[in-house]
């Protein structure tokens, strides 16, 4: 069920409506509803791959039973090994099998040329690469006892299956989420209209920027012509604000869907294109991805300790296995891979610049004009390696690449060449219009202050024609119902 | 006091509902399909003196002149057809139609009965034939019965899900009454001015019928419609329009003679009153009748009606108090006509404007040109042809090949001359050169 779907907004209400009803005290009761709703969310896309969530919720659930219940450091090592084994084998198996057999086939032909390696028919379950990291986060954090093993089945499945993240995240940590679904709270009204507007926020993202964005993308990406290289500069640059809308407005909708149901899901994104460096970038951009690599990944590898060479290497290990988890396919693993080398760059940078330490001054002192060129400088780095997350393979993006460097052709991206592109000109001006307004709300947050406080500040009667006028404008101008396709969220195939 | 506070966030909450609705309103308003409203307004206007209404696809559209049933025979009709209407669209478009007015009769053309399921094309035209009833029930029941897929129920009921898409062509005047397209003047009817001959079809004997075991879905929906009907009170009448069809058309009205028979309605096959001539009459190959088919079916339906053929009979309301505003209708219809012909640029259309019999036309000729068959078989269905005659040269000091005076034949009016030159000197039949 996609959140831009006429189903989900008869679930959703639904949802709530029975969630409220269930009185406060009868917490399991709304807890297997909720868990019944989510099973329901998930199910609707394939009714099998409920079992899936289901396995990969019971194995972490009883490993984390046995590591409670464990004293051997040891056995417990083995028990959290043993688990994550199981759940990633699943992942592994489902996400990355006929990229391994690719590749063995690439292998075998340079020794046996026509040599082919069988594949397999495997449909890649929505939302496996979310719902796996956020069972291992959990299992490696009961491991570390940084938090306590879930006696209640129902509440840790909820945990795993809550339908509002579930299928493309925040990855939630257990610290956070687990307690939250007591299921004893009351309807807030102040919950209500937070969520709401930030539900719409998402709204606004995805089916008026990301969905009108992806036509003109689409198109050019999908051309079987080489054309001009300016046309691929510019799709790729229109594709760096579509993934952020699409995703964001996603993850937006998760949250605010969330925060009406009584829970608080963890940030997300935060003005990710303020960033003045790509550091400071990924700080911003898919935090909860983020963190959990840096949690999970980067910091057992030792993070920055032991010297620059390691943590060095420790950036790339973590961001070209970022690059991995995002598709399995080469041109991924190399966009994970430009981001670390950036992070290099900077790093080296920063230490020939600013000493030993390497240490940048705080941004919070910095000029105006050195803040505005790193974000530049962050957003065309950024926008470079997005070719590749973008292109349909890393000989599509040696491709495109070529197209830019040898025959950019700018003349192409100018009216009225462009609008053959799928987007016509009134389409290019609300685009543009609306990615303004986007970019001053991202300023907003990116002061610190809450975007939601430019409604929510307002006296009653102007609040409520801004509601209406958000929903009147967003269903207005959205790309939705028969007369479009409807565009599900990019990051539901990781 | 708490109380207080919960209503008032309840009141909030139906406020902003309130408002978006109103918004959503006055955006399907200005966003609207127009061509729907256009043709059905008079009907949802005015229905309460409606007799009779024609129902099908368009080939009903094109085939059944209301004014022309006034002004010939005062009979009071709605062409209620719709282009690509299948049954099942005529059927829940026709019963939709129940709850604003009971007619006396309903004549269902059968063309379409062999219509397995509805097609997409249908989706987009569906439009036409449901938007302007407003949500109901009964409309909900209508869109579920004609189209399975949830998308297309929701673009159906609730229009703006589709129309939205068009939002870069608002203006001020989309949501003024103003910046409206006028409405049908014609009780639905629509020329189609063009003449193609068809292509000719093998005859297939009556006694070959659609598959009654295992009805396609249009076949299904025929007695559906006669059910409808009687729980109304309304006579049923199943016709079938004339044109050089295929065999599976020609198996539809077979299909319909024995539903007929079965259902005790009667079935007018216009096909056996002989007057169809393909050279003249089709607008387009095997399916559309222009408008010289179009008048000598409406004024087959006409004779049938008022003379109460089969049992089936409707009133003749001229001269009636309660009546007048048809008078007004047709004085509009024709002076619309009026303009129209005078507009016309098209030597083709011109002979098919022509066919109306109030308008008269004299020919005169230059520079040897003489008609070709097909233009001169238009000619002769002219039915005030005042003459076609060679012309004096030196009176031709535009070089045409060709004059035409058009007259009012109510009020001998000459309403224009129009001049025409041939494309090339030396092929007379090739279609003359546009009005200079």
């Amino acid at each position: 069920m996609l959140f831009n779907s006429g189903q989900f907004l008869l679930f959703f209400p639904a949802v709530i409506l029975l969630y409220y009803i269930i009185p406060a005290k009868h917490s399991v009761a709304r807890r297997v509803f909720l868990l019944a709703a989510s099973y329901y969310f998930y199910m609707c896309w394939n009714a099998r791959y409920g079992l899936l969530i289901l396995g990969a919720t019971a194995v972490t659930y009883a490993a984390a039973r046995l590591l409670s219940k464990t004293e051997s450091p040891r056995k417990k090592k083995h028990i959290m090994i043993g688990g994550l084994c199981i759940v990633f084998a699943a992942l592994a198996y489902f996400k990355y099998t006929n990229f391994l057999l690719e590749n063995a086939e690439r292998l075998l032909q340079s020794v046996a040329p026509g040599a082919s390696v069988p594949r397999f028919d495997i449909l890649l379950p929505v939302g496996i690469s979310f719902f796996t990291f956020q069972a291992a986060g959990y299992l490696i954090d009961v491991y570390r006892g940084q938090t306590p093993a879930e006696t209640d089945f129902v509440r840790y499945a909820l945990f795993v299956s809550f339908f509002p993240q579930l299928v493309a995240g925040p990855i939630e940590r257990s610290r956070n989420l687990l307690g939250q679904l007591d299921c004893t709270n009351r309807f807030d009204y102040d919950r209500l209209r937070t969520g709401f507007l930030m539900m719409l926020q998402g709204y606004f993202m995805k089916i008026v920027i990301a969905d009108r964005a992806s036509v003109f993308v689409d198109t050019v990406f999908g051309s079987p012509d080489n054309l001009a290289g300016s046309l691929y500069i510019a799709a790729v640059t229109v594709f760096t604000f579509q993934i952020y809308c699409d995703f964001c407005g996603y993850s937006l909708i998760a949250i605010g869907a969330a925060r009406i149901l009584g829970v608080d899901l963890m940030q997300n994104f935060n003005a990710p294109y303020h960033g003045i460096s790509v550091r400071d970038y990924w700080r911003r951009w898919h935090i909860s991805l983020s963190t959990w690599f840096r949690d999970y990944v980067y910091i057992p590898l030792g993070g920055s300790r032991g010297g620059k060479v390691k943590y060095y290497r420790n950036l790339m290990i973590t961001f070209l296995l970022s690059g991995l988890w995002h598709g399995a396919s080469w041109n991924y693993v190399v966009w994970g891979g430009l981001n670390g080398f950036y992070q290099v760059l900077e790093g080296l940078t920063d230490s020939f610049l600013h000493g030993k330490t390497g240490q940048k001054p705080d941004p919070a002192r910095m000029g105006t004009g050195r803040k505005l060129f790193g974000t530049v400088r962050t957003f065309l780095a950024i926008d470079f390696a997005f070719i590749f997350f973008r292109a349909r393979g890393l000989k599509d993006a040696m491709r495109i690449l070529r197209q830019i460097f040898r025959a950019p052709q700018w003349a192409a991206v100018s009216a009225p060449g462009l609008y053959e592109y799928g987007l016509g000109r009134p389409d290019w001006i609300l685009l543009i219009l609306s990615l303004v307004l986007l970019m001053a709300l991202d300023s907003v947050l990116n002061r610190g202050k809450d975007p939601a406080d430019l409604v929510l500040n307002r006296p009653l009667p102007v609040r409520i024609i801004l509601y209406a006028l958000c929903i009147t404008l967003i269903l207005l101008f959205g790309i939705w119902g028969n007369a479009y396709d409807a565009h599900s969220f990019i990051y539901f195939q990781f | 006091m708490k109380m207080n506070g919960k209503l008032k966030k309840f009141i909030c909450v139906l406020a902003v509902i309130a408002l978006t609705a109103v918004n959503l309103a006055v955006l399907n308003y200005a966003l609207r399909d127009d061509y729907a409203y256009s043709r059905y307004q008079p009907f949802m206007d005015h229905s309460e003196d409606i007799d009779v209404v024609f129902i099908g696809s368009s080939r009903v559209v094109n085939s059944v002149n209301p004014m022309q049933l006034w002004h010939d025979y005062g009979i009071t009709s709605y062409n209620f057809g719709n282009s690509a209407f299948g049954i099942e669209n005529s059927y829940w478009s026709f019963r939709l139609s129940l709850r604003h007015h009971i007619p006396k009769i309903a004549v269902l053309d059968v063309f379409g009965a062999s219509r397995p399921e509805t097609d997409k094309l249908q989706l987009g035209l569906a439009h036409n034939g449901l938007d302007m009833y407003p949500l109901s029930l009964e409309k909900v029941r209508a869109v579920r019965a004609i189209y399975a897929d949830p998308a297309d129920q929701l673009e159906l009921l609730f229009p703006f899900s589709v129309f939205h898409n068009r939002w870069s062509g608002l203006t001020l005047a989309s949501f003024l009454p103003s910046g409206k397209p006028p409405v049908t003047d014609t009780n639905g009817f629509e020329f189609f001015y063009a003449r193609e001959g068809s292509v000719p079809q093998p005859q297939i004997p009556e006694n070959e019928t659609l598959d009654r075991d295992n009805p396609p879905l249009g076949c299904r929906y025929i007695p559906e419609f006669i059910d409808l009907c009687r729980e109304n009170g309304i006579t049923p009448v199943l016709m079938f329009i004339p044109h050089e069809v295929e065999p599976e058309r020609q198996r539809e009205a077979n299909t319909a003679r024995l539903i007929a028979k079965e259902k005790d309605v009667v079935f007018w096959d216009l096909r056996e009153d002989g007057f169809f001539n393909d050279l003249t009459d089709s607008a387009d190959p095997n399916t559309h009748l222009n408008p010289i088919g179009a008048a000598k079916v409406t004024g087959a339906l006409g004779e049938r009606l008022s003379a109460g053929a089969d049992g089936i009979s409707a009133a003749d309301h001229r001269g009636e108090a309660g009546y007048e505003r048809w008078d007004a209708l047709y004085d509009t219809y024709r002076q619309n006509l009026k303009t129209a012909i005078c507009a016309e640029d098209s030597y083709e259309r011109l002979l098919l404007r022509l066919a109306d019999d109030g308008f008269g036309a004299y020919f005169l000729t230059f520079q040897g040109y003489e008609p070709g068959p097909e233009e001169q078989a238009l000619i002769d269905v002219i039915p005030h042809n005042y003459g076609f005659e060679s012309g004096n040269e030196a009176e031709n000091p535009e070089n045409c090949d060709l004059r035409v005076y058009v007259y009012d034949t109510e009020t001998s009016e000459e309403l224009k001359i129009f001049s025409f030159r041939r494309m090339t000197s030396e092929d007379t039949n090739l279609p003359l050169n546009e009005n200079e």
